[in-house]
């Protein structure tokens, strides 16, 4: 079992404060960046366009004085894995091939599958740095703000957004004390000798060790909910809709600057899309 | 029957509110996998979350405990199959769809329905490894053994156990075999892996995956409502 | 004197080594549990008392600096068997129901004897040993189901299950705080019957200095991460102006002696415990 310092600090999540432009924006065009990066990955096609958005994401990453080793360092213990599905990928490309270079049984070596593979391997990068420039400059109540502000406006399309904005925020205030209550099991498992892995084959003995492991977590949350309900009710909740803020997300200039240059990519990679660029 | 509760409405909010953070939990450390003899290595169990709060609190929790799982899975990803949207996101909407509408569906059913039932399911499977059988024989011969050893199972189970609970684990082993068959279905789709590979991974993953899901779902529910099970004690 | 349980030398633990969070959580420690001793961890809040206990049952390993044994073996080594060791050094954690495994009491405190191989007879006579020597009964608490419980006994029934395994060692991380008087009294009166039949050592950390002065043998002081004070009990406890400025209190029997004696009555200010306290007046007020 991996030690435990990984359990509350999880790299990802963690806010890293270097007081660069990006930490200055406010979480909703960060949030929103988030998602229109993915839209424009999704849209790129071609080796130029993708390497063209590795280096804009990498200057952006740059920008928020992230160092770039700590933003890939999760990535490290997966390398072997990575290597070894980009292989399988070239070796058993089944899309069109474009050029063909070695065919011999179920393995199609062919320009297709290297180009596939490159660019999921660009894309992935990519969105490595874009999740990380979203949670390594903004603390989590700062997101949690964000979500539930980005949210709430669903409520005029008929979507539960008070209630999914509610939802979002309960669970981002109780993350830290249920990762302290894992950590406490799981800890408290391994000095009963539960954990200990038995090897792969004891399959069922394994799920109950996970059983063990939720149910007492479930449980508490269970009970939890049972006492966050009275306090709700104590203090008069009735639902989402017409709750007002103590602090108040304010959108400047900066934050639309941002916003169009991620529509603006967007467009781009959709025009790219059609022109022929290798 | 007990009175209708009227903090329902709020005890479901914040019962979807804990067991996303419980999800977010598992996707983005360790705990969230147990080593199993596949190739992966490790089977998840960070998508029980969003099969219990279908199964508890009805399919609008599972969407969006599966939503929070999608976007944990994605965030935490360090394989470029699962950093792609579209592989890791959309299809964990339907986890806690599936999960709430076969528990629906199944929980009132007595024990001869339910036989019937797995019995139509294992002539079913039995002919769709046939028919997998005939492209790709080995892949037709394990599904037909995994089939057979599942169904049996359950019958066997089903005479030693309440209904409810039967039904309780084929509704989270349904839920888990949507997250394995759309997941992998996705991911030959978008070229990540190829027919034979996703087959692959999608027996020998999908169905441990599905059997812990079961017992871990069982155990849970059955704590935390205080049901089932006819042991009475301890066995000291 | 016979080998120390525990010895720890010049350990340091850093988290997250090598990124913009790292954090030194310990500096150059040392601790040391002999047999059949009851050893406290003190310090205000974030001090690495927690990352200290952690290398006792080896939930910790030390990397590069410093050196743990623990129970004569080297927790560094490779060839270390954990699973034996977390037999022999049991752990009680704050929250008793984070530490309960099985559905049914009887079975959670069989747990840890099963793992060792009892079966059978032995291994009943072993849980009801166990479940009495907390103080509840045997044949009413072994089918109980554990989420069933109520607080102290489920506290109870956690320490019954450690106890079970016969550990040499138990931790006991904060695992009194939050307890009325008489369930602490209880935890107490364990340790010292543990202790007196069995030779079993603790490592107790907590926040309380009056329970640390009436129930431990030696303390071991840390403060941001480093070992500021160390030995006896008495002698640690005597150093007043010290602990205050680490922003921990004396025990309140040695603080009223203590006030006593600057308002003018010649009393002793060595005390640990009320008793003591009473003794110290009673003498001086009679002399």
């Amino acid at each position: 079992m991996a030690s435990y310092d990984t359990l509350r600090h999880v790299s990802i999540g963690q806010y890293v404060p270097t007081g660069s432009l990006v930490h200055r924006l406010d979480p909703r065009s960060k949030l929103l960046w988030l998602l229109l990066g993915i839209v424009a990955l999704l849209t790129a096609r071609g080796y130029w366009v993708n390497i063209g958005l590795l280096l804009l994401i990498l200057g952006l990453v740059r920008l928020a004085r992230l160092p770039i080793r700590f933003v890939l360092a999760s990535v490290r213990p997966a390398l072997p894995i990575i290597a070894l599905l980009a292989i399988m990928q070239v070796l058993f490309y089944a899309g069109p091939p474009g050029t063909v270079w070695f065919d011999w049984g179920p393995v199609r070596i062919s320009s297709g599958g290297v180009r596939l593979m490159v660019v999921s391997l660009l894309r992935f990068v990519d969105l490595l740095c874009l999740t990380s420039l979203l949670t390594n400059t903004t603390t989590s109540g700062a997101i949690t703000q964000g979500i539930e502000s980005l949210l709430r406006p669903l409520s005029a399309l008929g979507l539960p957004g008070h209630q999914a904005a509610l939802i979002v925020s309960i669970a981002l205030r109780f993350l830290p004390i249920l990762g302290e209550q894992m950590e406490a099991i799981v800890q408290a498992q391994h000095a009963r000798g539960a954990l200990v892995e038995h090897g792969r084959w004891a399959v069922v003995a394994n799920a109950r060790r996970a059983a063990q492991l939720i149910v007492p977590l479930l449980v508490d949350a269970y009970r939890r909910a049972d006492e966050l309900v009275l306090a709700m009710r104590a203090r008069c909740y009735q639902g989402g809709a017409g709750r007002t803020y103590l602090v108040q997300l304010v959108f400047s200039g900066r934050d639309w600057l941002s916003l169009a240059a991620a529509a603006a990519l967007v467009a781009l990679t959709v025009c790219l899309r059609s022109l022929p660029i290798p | 029957m007990a009175p209708r509760d009227p903090d329902a409405g709020i005890r479901r909010t914040i019962t979807a509110g804990l067991l996303l953070a419980i999800t977010l939990l598992l996707t983005l450390t360790r705990i969230g996998m147990i080593p199993v003899p596949t190739p992966a290595g490790n089977a998840t169990i960070a998508h029980i979350p969003a099969i219990l709060g279908g199964i508890m609190e009805g399919p609008l929790v599972g969407l969006i405990v599966g939503l929070g799982f999608g976007f944990g899975s994605f965030m935490g990803a360090t394989l470029p199959l699962f950093k792609d949207p579209l592989v890791a996101v959309a299809p964990r909407l339907l986890i806690g769809l599936v999960s709430a509408w076969v528990y629906i569906a199944l929980r009132k059913a007595n024990r001869r329905t339910l036989t019937i039932m797995i019995g139509v399911l294992l002539l079913l499977l039995l002919a769709f490894s046939y028919q997998v059988g005939m492209t790709t024989l080995w892949l037709g011969i394990v599904a037909a053994v995994a089939t057979v050893g599942v169904c049996v199972g359950l019958l066997i189970w089903l005479g030693k156990e309440e209904p409810g609970i039967i039904a309780l684990a084929i509704a989270a082993a349904a839920g888990s075999l949507t997250n394995t068959v759309l997941v992998l279905a996705m991911a030959t789709i978008r070229g990540y892996f190829s027919a034979e590979m996703a087959w692959t991974v999608g027996l020998t993953h999908g169905i441990p995956e599905a059997i812990v899901s079961a017992v871990v779902v069982v155990a849970v529910v059955s704590a935390v409502r205080q049901i089932g099970s006819r042991q009475r004690g301890s066995s000291i | 004197m016979s080998m120390p349980l525990v010895a720890i030398r010049a350990l340091s633990h850093t988290y997250l080594a090598g990124t913009p969070l790292e954090t030194r959580a310990l500096t150059q420690v040392d601790l040391t549990v002999r047999p059949a001793e009851i050893a406290a961890l003190v310090g205000p809040g974030g001090a690495g008392k927690s990352t200290l206990s952690h290398y006792v049952n080896a939930l910790h390993r030390p990397s590069r600096t410093g050196c743990v044994s623990v129970l004569g073996q080297d927790t560094a080594s490779p060839r270390c068997d954990l699973g034996r060791l977390r037999q022999d050094v049991g752990l009680v954690l704050q929250s008793p129901h984070l530490q309960l495994l099985e559905r049914f009491v009887g079975d959670d405190i069989a747990f840890g004897p099963r793992r060792q191989g009892l079966a059978g007879d032995t291994l009943r006579e072993r849980v009801r040993w166990a479940i009495e020597a907390v103080g509840l009964d045997f044949e009413r608490f072994k089918d109980r189901r554990t989420f069933s419980l109520s607080g102290g006994e489920m506290r109870r029934v956690a320490i019954a299950g450690v106890l079970a395994t016969l550990p040499q060692l138990v931790v006991l991380d904060e695992a009194t705080t939050g307890l009325d008087p008489r369930g602490r009294r209880r935890v107490h009166a364990i340790l010292r019957e543990q202790r007196a039949s069995r030779g079993m050592a603790a490592l107790i950390i907590s926040n309380s200095m009056d329970e640390v002065a009436a129930l431990a043998d030696s303390v071991t002081v840390l403060d941001q991460g480093r070992s500021v004070l160390s030995g006896p009990t008495r002698e640690v406890m005597c150093r007043a102006k010290a602990l205050r400025e680490i922003g921990l209190a004396s025990p309140s029997a040695q603080a009223i002696c203590q006030a006593l004696s600057e308002g003018g009555l010649p009393v002793s200010t060595e005390v640990l415990t009320p008793l003591e306290a009473e003794e110290a007046i009673w003498q001086a007020m009679t002399r």
